[in-house]
């Protein structure tokens, strides 16, 4: 994952990221989507637990980043790891530990509300940054650096999305599971 | 109130309609668009997983994890090798 400007673009050349087409959301979806399905394999299916899951996902990232593998494998790895760092969130506490067992449709309420805002507030900073200095615009840091923030809000839209799907299983501390 | 996966990705892909349709007929921040629909992807593709590997009687169609990824892993392939691949020249 790239921090700083892009040397390329700041040269005026190609930025490594690829354009914004409709390619890019269609592998973006189909992505998001192998990131629902093969979270669940390997931490259900497999039943190797949500850490073991996160671990996994997160060293072959982290491994695609630095070897400089297609863009679009690290990307996979990023959203099932994410998948699977958000469910050991819900079950195991962290941020929604503290709401536990109040309800789930409470529960995801505030942490979809939290994750967005605070997405939200990064767009807004970003934005005046964006205006004050174009060249920032114009690598995918922004994209790439804010996924998982973005992610968050996206998820927990999801799981408030489909709170009322009928699948409740019994969490933690007496409270609801977030996976439906 | 019970609701279908089925029905919550169709609700998921409508938002990102709605999403595409205002980018092309407005002059919305792009950057506030863009996100926008960058956010929707998530819940669309976990909406999307559930209708493949959810009970029928859940909506889903019961398809199992494994073969569920083994098809995606191959769309997206076919995806990267179809689609011809641009760097972006401008901002997002």
């Amino acid at each position: 994952m790239a921090n700083g400007l892009d040397e390329r673009s700041r040269d005026g050349e190609h930025s490594k990221f690829a354009a914004v087409t409709l390619s890019f959301w269609i592998i973006k979806i189909l992505c998001t989507t192998l990131g629902e399905t093969g979270g669940d394999a390997v931490t259900m299916s497999m039943n190797l637990g949500y850490a073991v899951g996160t671990s996994i996902f997160a060293v072959i990232s982290r491994c695609g980043d630095s070897a400089g593998i297609s863009q679009a494998i690290s990307s996979i790895s990023v959203l099932v790891h994410d998948h699977c760092h958000h469910d050991c969130r819900y079950h195991d506490g962290g941020p929604g530990g503290p709401i536990a067992g109040t309800g789930l449709r409470r529960r995801e309420f505030i942490a979809s509300g939290f994750t967005s805002g605070f997405a939200w507030g990064v767009v807004l900073v970003h934005g005046v940054n964006i205006r004050g200095d174009g060249r920032l615009a114009q690598n995918g840091d922004i994209l790439l650096g804010h996924d998982h923030v973005f992610s968050d809000a996206g998820h927990s839209a999801g799981r408030l999305g489909r709170r009322r799907c009928g699948s409740r299983l019994p969490g933690r501390r007496g409270g609801l599971s977030g996976h439906c | 109130m019970r609701v279908s996966v089925t029905w919550a990705a169709w609700r998921s892909f409508g938002a990102l309609l709605i999403v595409a349709v205002l980018y092309r007929f407005t002059k919305i921040s792009r950057t506030a668009l863009f996100w926008s629909a960058f956010i929707l992807t998530r819940p669309l593709g976990a909406v999307s997983g559930d209708l493949f590997d959810k009970p029928i009687s859940q909506g889903g169609m019961a398809v199992s994890r494994y073969a569920a990824s083994g098809v995606l892993v191959g769309a997206i392939v076919l995806c990267i090798l179809l689609f011809p691949q641009r760097a972006t020249q401008r901002s997002h």
